[in-house]
């Protein structure tokens, strides 16, 4: 029984590889059409835009801690992270504007002044996640953002939360 | 190759299909209905009628494809209803059914050993090549075969397991006169090799050429059997006696006493003949001035046969 339904199977594959049609329209093709949208549209970036304000510094240096999360959200390779100065009073405004400028998405992350004391003395530290409501990529940005968040409280003595 | 395949015959009956009242109904049309009749071995039976009469239907239930609805088959002395004895059925029928096709792409003699891998025991591809005359065929891809070639390659397929009974499908259908010939041919081989055949078919000649034994269906029914001989005396009419190029004028010149003559086309003179009467016809006709023309005595065929049991010509079915 089973070298009939091998039979079956060789013979029909040696009469499918014979055809040159075949093999080029099953195998080539869809190669030929991956590498062909991929130079098309492969150009642009598949990376989140993500403002970042770490409020968190001590001395115009970013604390120890604060700048090992920023890190951790680097190392994700899912961000390309744009700095926002410290001493922007209004981040959100400031998103806005630029983000409209460079046609970025407007999302903001920031790291709140004690970011690095709070999570030394033990206690949970808060950061905050700014999105547009209507931003599609918002769910598996802010997936990201979380997993990155708890793989940096994994290495701290305390959970930092969003 | 075959020399541990168990005997064709179980039991010592010398019938190879036996059939009782068999029918068959699909939802709301009885494709067979009661049909009866029985196949010696050796013999080739042609099964006859136009197209939907039931032949197919008949041969699938023969086959193990299809169930019955009535009635019993025998297949060399298994019951096609009971599961147990389809298997044994399988192994020892060929089959060529209606529209062959093999696998496009394989050569001639790859799609034999492929069909052959499907049996425990299995011919030699080479002689059965070479037993269809397609020898310098042999390493071609099936798909640049004609017609006639793919046909041959599908007897080829029949006979892959040495069968005691092989089932040809309207073999000839669709073929040209020279391919359709060279089936006949290859028949009348197996004949001679001592294969029981079952035809089925719709050309007149092929069951008056080939045939032992002959029923004719219609509408699911068998409406006559026997030898073409047969059914052409009990069934056929009477010989035509024709004179050629008579013309008109010619029916006045005919000797006094002569059954009613016919002007047919080309204005030829059909005469209904009985039988014993031509020598007493065609001295008196010596007579006349119709002396030095044409005679010719056509006998009728299986299609007149047809044309008197139903009152319509087979061909007229339309294919």
């Amino acid at each position: 029984m089973r070298s009939r339904i091998i039979t079956i199977i060789s013979g029909h594959f040696k009469s499918w590889y014979r055809s040159k049609s075949n093999i080029f329209w099953t195998i080539a093709f869809p190669l030929l059409l991956i590498v062909l949208f991929g130079a098309i549209f492969g150009s642009g970036s598949t990376k989140f835009d993500l403002y970042l304000q770490n409020q968190d510094l001590s001395g115009n240096v970013p604390t120890p801690l604060s700048q090992g999360y920023v890190n951790v959200l680097n190392q994700t390779g899912a961000f390309n992270l744009h700095m926002v100065a410290a001493e922007q009073p209004d981040p959100l405004t400031f998103v806005k504007n630029d983000a409209q400028l460079h046609n970025r998405g407007q999302r903001l992350l920031v790291v709140p002044l004690g970011f690095n004391a709070t999570v030394t003395s033990g206690k949970n530290a808060t950061i905050q996640l700014f999105m547009d409501q209507s931003d599609q990529a918002s769910a598996s940005l802010r997936g990201i953002v979380n997993s990155a968040t708890v793989s940096f409280a994994a290495r701290s003595p305390r959970c930092p939360t969003i | 190759m075959t020399d541990d395949l168990p005997p064709p015959f179980p039991g010592q009956s010398d019938k190879v299909v036996q059939v009782e009242k068999l029918s068959k109904k699909y939802k709301d049309t009885v494709a067979v209905n009661g049909i009866s009749f029985s196949l010696s071995r050796g013999e080739v039976f042609a099964f006859l009628g136009p197209n939907g009469a039931g032949k197919t239907t008949t041969v699938e239930i023969l086959e193990c494809l299809r169930a019955p609805t009535g009635g019993q088959a025998k297949v060399l002395d298994y019951d096609v209803s009971k599961r147990s004895d389809q298997g044994e059925i399988r192994k020892r029928i060929g089959v060529l059914p209606q529209d062959f096709n093999a696998i496009d792409r394989l050569t001639v003699r790859e799609n034999i050993n492929y069909f052959g891998a499907m049996f425990d025991h299995q011919l030699d591809a080479d002689q059965l090549i070479e037993l269809v005359d397609l020898k310098d065929k042999r390493d071609a891809q099936f798909k640049t075969l004609s017609g006639g070639l793919k046909q041959r390659v599908g007897l080829a397929v029949a006979l892959v397991n040495d069968p005691a009974l092989v089932f040809l499908d309207e073999p000839t259908t669709g073929l040209d006169p020279r391919a359709r010939r060279d089936v006949w041919y290859f028949i009348e081989r197996l004949k001679k090799q001592g294969k029981t055949v079952f035809l089925t078919t719709h050309y007149m000649d092929e069951a008056e050429y080939l045939a032992d034994t002959v029923s004719i269906i219609d509408h699911g029914q068998i409406i006559a059997s026997g030898t073409p001989d047969q059914l052409i005396d009990t069934h056929g009419g009477k010989k035509t006696l024709i004179i050629r190029d008579a013309g008109q004028e010619g029916i006045s010149q005919l000797p006094p006493g002569l059954p009613k003559a016919e002007l047919r086309n080309a204005g030829d003179l059909a005469i209904p003949l009985n039988n014993g009467e031509l020598t007493s016809i065609l001295m008196s006709l010596a007579q006349t001035p119709l002396h030095d023309k044409e005679i010719e005595v056509r006998r009728p065929t299986l299609d007149d046969v047809f044309l008197n049991l139903t009152g319509r010509r087979v061909s007229e079915e339309g294919n």
